[in-house]
């Protein structure tokens, strides 16, 4: 079964004729329950657009969208913040986590704003801490504990409520390499244990390695697909290949460039 | 870019920061100017309105000149605390402290120089609109000419430029003594989970309650000083801090364990952790209007009490007093047809003896005092004709107790300013050439039962038992004996012009018409006092403005964030309505508190009812009015300037 499902993307910044920023041009996307996808791409090649707008937080110029059966173009104001608590998980780059609450709070945070019974709550915030090895930490603030720490609860936050897909924008770009590492193993329990669809959208090679599914972009276009077959070590290497060949490729389509 | 260029662009691209600091600063010149306008102008100089009128509006100029002190440093320093980021990279940058110092110089003179220029030009164009008014309020027989004299604009430039320039100088070298670290994460540092103590709550409620309890059991009269009242006020601003600091947050913080769900889990936990942070700026915002209200209510209390002042003077339309020594033209019999006559209405006419007599004062204000001495069926009587004949009068008499031989009461009849000097206080008693008689002075009642000016005797009465009345009486020479008598009228306007001058005042008073003049002045004082009250809301309304800005970075940050976890306009919406509503209207309800206890106070030194309390609630509906508009804007301007919903910036 998709979970999203993505169709001719497009998506133009500016409104005056000679500025317009054709930031996608015709994206399509297809997610199954339980994978794992990364998405890779060059600076300014449209990949936060891309999620801005699978999160719904911005309007695509052109195209159909799909996730979880419900087309997200149809709805509008409160029904799309509802269909994002209750359907979407988000992981960003730098955290996002709200100062004022505890660690437990801001992870019962999408659970508490759909109202749900506390004690449901409490059980719920308890298993998935100690899941992330957070129980130590669940009273504390966020400035009273590490980034990599930070990032765990962000992660526990966004799937704290199951959602159908979890979206992660560079979540390891603030993180020094074992937090990331910590993180990225994190995902891939996730991802194993079946339940739960990611996307993640990152520079790292070795972040992508983790995935089963890399979709690469550039100018706003799906421009290569990889697939992972065997380990993660080889993984790797295709990863690096492909980016390679992308760069070379770069340089072809504009020649002229120096 | 030049230094100077960099300095002009900061100001210009902050401009939402400078315009409040800009706009207080102007509304403070202005405000200064039109007062000096008005009381250096020749023709008011020369006497076209009363002389006291015009040491209204220069005292009200320097209260404004006072305040505005404050208010510059306090909107500044808020200013430049927003800006600490910026400073702080600057530095890292390489800025030399003593460039970034010169640089928030220039940037303040810039700022001021603009706030002083606004505030000349509005001052001018309001100045005549302010002459106009006055003018009216004052029933001038003409226009008061319009005028902008030298020595107004001169001492309105000199006190501002010397405010502006203390205050940029005084504000550089506080950023060129910061270091860069202290600068980017002064904010942050700051941001530890509030832990209230509630020792210190209750501390707090104490001193409240300490202040309250001053003011309003003991009042001013009896702390009797400028010290005392200065004590009542540093309790209550120390206790109202201490409640917001302490009580509010540990509030908060029980409420916190209580709420888990819905947008009260935000709501609570930032309003516990911000509390601390905004305490300072709630606490000068409640001290102030607490202020603003208790002046403007009492001012305009003390006009209605004006007006009830005649019945308050004059409880009898006409009253006489006479002896043998001392006969009148008419006798009463003739007045009451002369009252009768110019159509008064006479309603009741009621005689008594009274005798002259000196009281040895209390050891604290030592010497004699002469007292009327009347036994206490006359002045019941007095009292009692008093009691029916004016409604909202008659119940804050006393009854007079039964008095034991040896015994008396005093009557101060001085109902606005009246200190307790009898507490049954043993004392000596002489009525005319006779011996002095020991006596005990029970207690005493500040209220007037004979005409103001009966000055044949005495505005003091002394009130003795009628058996010991009538052996004084026996004792005394005649010419220490009088006669009084009182006529009750429907109308006291038409008994008032009965007599002309046929009656001597001394041993007469008729009752008077309100002294027109003197409700013209209280009418411009009223004013100069809007003026002011108007300039000190505008103050309230800005430090709540500048604490908003200091959460503004955070808010979007946090708010975006939260956009993306799925929480609707309409949550949102309910989180900013519940904190704006704590941050506009709880130290509302703090200062009508502080009001209230004020109020009290003031009526003590007043004994008389007025209509202070009409007037104190119509002051707080006005000022409750202006926090709602203030709260109205603030609350649906903030989220547009959030800008939520840019979804391609996350920082
Ligand atoms: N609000 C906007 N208005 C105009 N153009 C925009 C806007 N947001 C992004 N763009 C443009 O759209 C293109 C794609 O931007 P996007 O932020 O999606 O890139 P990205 O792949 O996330 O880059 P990076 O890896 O650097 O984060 C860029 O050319 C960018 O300049
Ligand atoms: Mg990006």
């Amino acid at each position: 079964m998709a979970v999203l499902t993505a169709n001719g993307l497009v998506k133009i910044y500016g409104s005056e004729p000679g500025a317009l920023v054709h930031a996608l041009n015709g994206i399509d996307l297809a997610i199954e329950l339980g994978e794992f996808v990364a998405i890779m791409g060059p600076s300014g090649s449209g990949k936060t657009t891309l999620l801005n707008i699978l999160a719904g937080l911005d309007k695509p110029s052109g195209g159909q969208l799909v996730i979880d059966g419900e087309p997200v173009q149809a709805l509008s104001g409160d029904a799309l913040a509802l269909f994002r608590r209750r359907k979407l998980g988000f992981v960003f780059q730098d955290f996002n986590l709200l100062d004022t609450l505890t660690l437990a709070e801001n992870v019962a945070l999408p659970l508490a704003l759909d109202r749900r019974p506390a004690r449901e709550v409490r059980k719920l915030v308890e298993g998935v801490m100690a899941r992330f090895g957070l129980e130590e930490s669940q009273g504390r603030y966020p400035y009273e504990v590490s980034g990599g720490q930070q990032q765990r609860t962000a992660v526990a936050r966004a799937i704290v409520h199951q959602p159908a897909l979890v979206l992660a924008d560079e979540p390891t770009g603030n993180l020094d390499s074992a937090s990331a590492r910590t993180l990225l193993e994190t995902f891939a329990t996730l991802h194993a244990e079946g339940s739960t669809t990611i996307l993640m959208v990152t520079h790292d090679p070795i972040a992508a390695s983790y995935s089963d599914r890399i979709v690469f972009i550039q100018d706003g276009k799906v421009y290569s697909r990889l697939e992972r077959e065997g380990t993660r070590e080889a993984f790797f290497q295709e990863i690096l290949h492909t980016l390679s060949i992308l760069e070379v490729s770069g340089v072809d389509i504009r020649p002229t460039r120096p | 870019m030049t230094f100077g260029q960099l300095v002009r662009k900061n100001v210009i691209r902050q401009k939402r920061l400078y315009l409040g600091y800009v706009a207080s600063c102007s509304v403070s010149v202005m405000t200064l100017f039109l007062f000096m306008n008005v009381a250096y102008n020749p023709a008011v100089v020369h006497g076209f309105m009363p002389s006291a009128a015009r040491v209204i509006m220069l005292a009200s100029g320097w209260i404004v000149g006072l305040f505005s002190v404050f208010f510059i440093f306090y909107f500044h320093a808020a200013m430049l605390r927003l800006r600490g980021q910026e400073f702080g990279v600057l530095q890292v940058l390489g800025t030399t402290p003593k460039q970034l110092g010169r640089m928030v110089m220039l940037e303040s003179v810039l700022a001021d120089g603009v706030a002083l220029g606004c505030g000349l030009l509005l001052g001018l164009l309001f100045t005549k609109l302010f002459l106009l008014i006055l003018g009216d309020l004052m029933a001038l027989p003409s226009e008061i000419p319009f005028a902008a004299p030298a020595r107004s604009w001169l001492l309105t430039c000199v006190v501002f430029i010397l405010i502006f320039a203390f205050e940029a100088y005084l504000m550089a070298s506080r950023i060129r003594r910061r270091g860069p670290k202290e600068l980017i994460v002064g904010k942050r540092s700051r941001q530890k989970p509030p832990r209230p103590s509630i020792l210190l709550s209750l501390l707090g409620i104490l001193l409240l309650a300490l202040g309250y309890y001053l003011a309003i059991a003991r009042s001013i009269q009896t702390l009797a000083s400028l010290i005392g009242l200065l004590v009542i006020i540093a309790l209550v601003i120390a206790g109202t801090y201490l409640v917001y600091t302490q009580g509010l947050v540990w509030l908060l913080m029980y409420l916190r364990r209580r709420v888990q769900s819905g947008v009260s889990v935000l709501i609570v936990s930032r309003l516990a952790h911000r509390m601390k942070d905004h305490a300072r700026a709630l606490t000068v915002i409640s001290t102030l209007s607490a202020v603003v209200m208790t002046a403007s209510a009492s001012q305009l209390g003390l006009l209605s009490v004006l007006k009830q002042g005649e019945a308050i003077r004059e409880p009898f339309a006409v009253m006489t007093w006479t002896n043998s020594a001392h006969p009148l033209a008419l006798a009463p019999r003739q007045i009451t047809q002369k009252l009768q006559a110019a159509g008064a209405g006479v309603t009741m006419q009621l005689t008594g003896t009274a005798l002259e007599g000196s009281l040895q004062q209390p050891s604290a204000a030592k010497g004699t005092r002469s007292v009327t001495v009347v036994s206490a069926s006359t002045f019941e009587d007095f009292v009692d004709a008093i009691r029916s004949h004016g409604a909202d009068r008659g119940a804050s008499y006393p009854n007079v107790p039964h008095l034991k031989p040896g015994h008396a009461l005093y009557v101060a009849s001085f109902p606005l300013m009246t200190p307790t000097q009898f507490h049954s206080t043993p004392t000596t008693l002489r009525v005319g050439t006779a011996d002095e008689e020991p006596l005990v002075v029970d207690g005493q009642i500040n209220e007037r039962t004979f005409n103001f000016g009966t000055t044949a005797v005495s505005d003091y009465v002394l009130i003795v038992s009628d058996p010991d009345f009538h052996q004084l009486a026996a004792k005394a020479p005649k010419d220490s004996v009088w006669a009084v008598h009182g006529w009750m009228a429907s109308d006291r306007a038409r008994a008032s012009s009965a007599f002309g001058t046929q009656l001597p005042s001394s041993q007469v008073s008729v009752v008077e018409p309100t002294d027109v003049s003197t409700l013209r002045l209280f009418s411009t004082m009223i004013f100069a006092g809007m003026f002011i009250s108007l300039m000190m809301l505008l103050a309230c309304g800005n430090t709540i403005y500048f604490r908003l800005l200091n959460n503004q970075a955070e808010d979007r940050v946090q708010f975006r964030a939260l956009r993306r976890t799925g929480i609707t306009h309409r949550e949102l919406g309910r989180v900013l309505t519940v904190e704006f509503s704590v941050l506009f209207f709880l130290p509302f309800l703090l200062a009508v508190l502080h009001t209230i206890a004020a109020v009290i106070d003031y009526r003590h030194v007043l004994m008389v009812p007025g209509r202070l309390w009409p007037m104190c609630l119509a002051v707080m509906l006005v000022y409750f009015g202006f926090m709602i508009i203030y709260f109205v804007i603030a609350r649906f301007t903030y989220p547009r300037q959030l800008r939520i919903d840019q979804p391609n910036r996350t920082r």
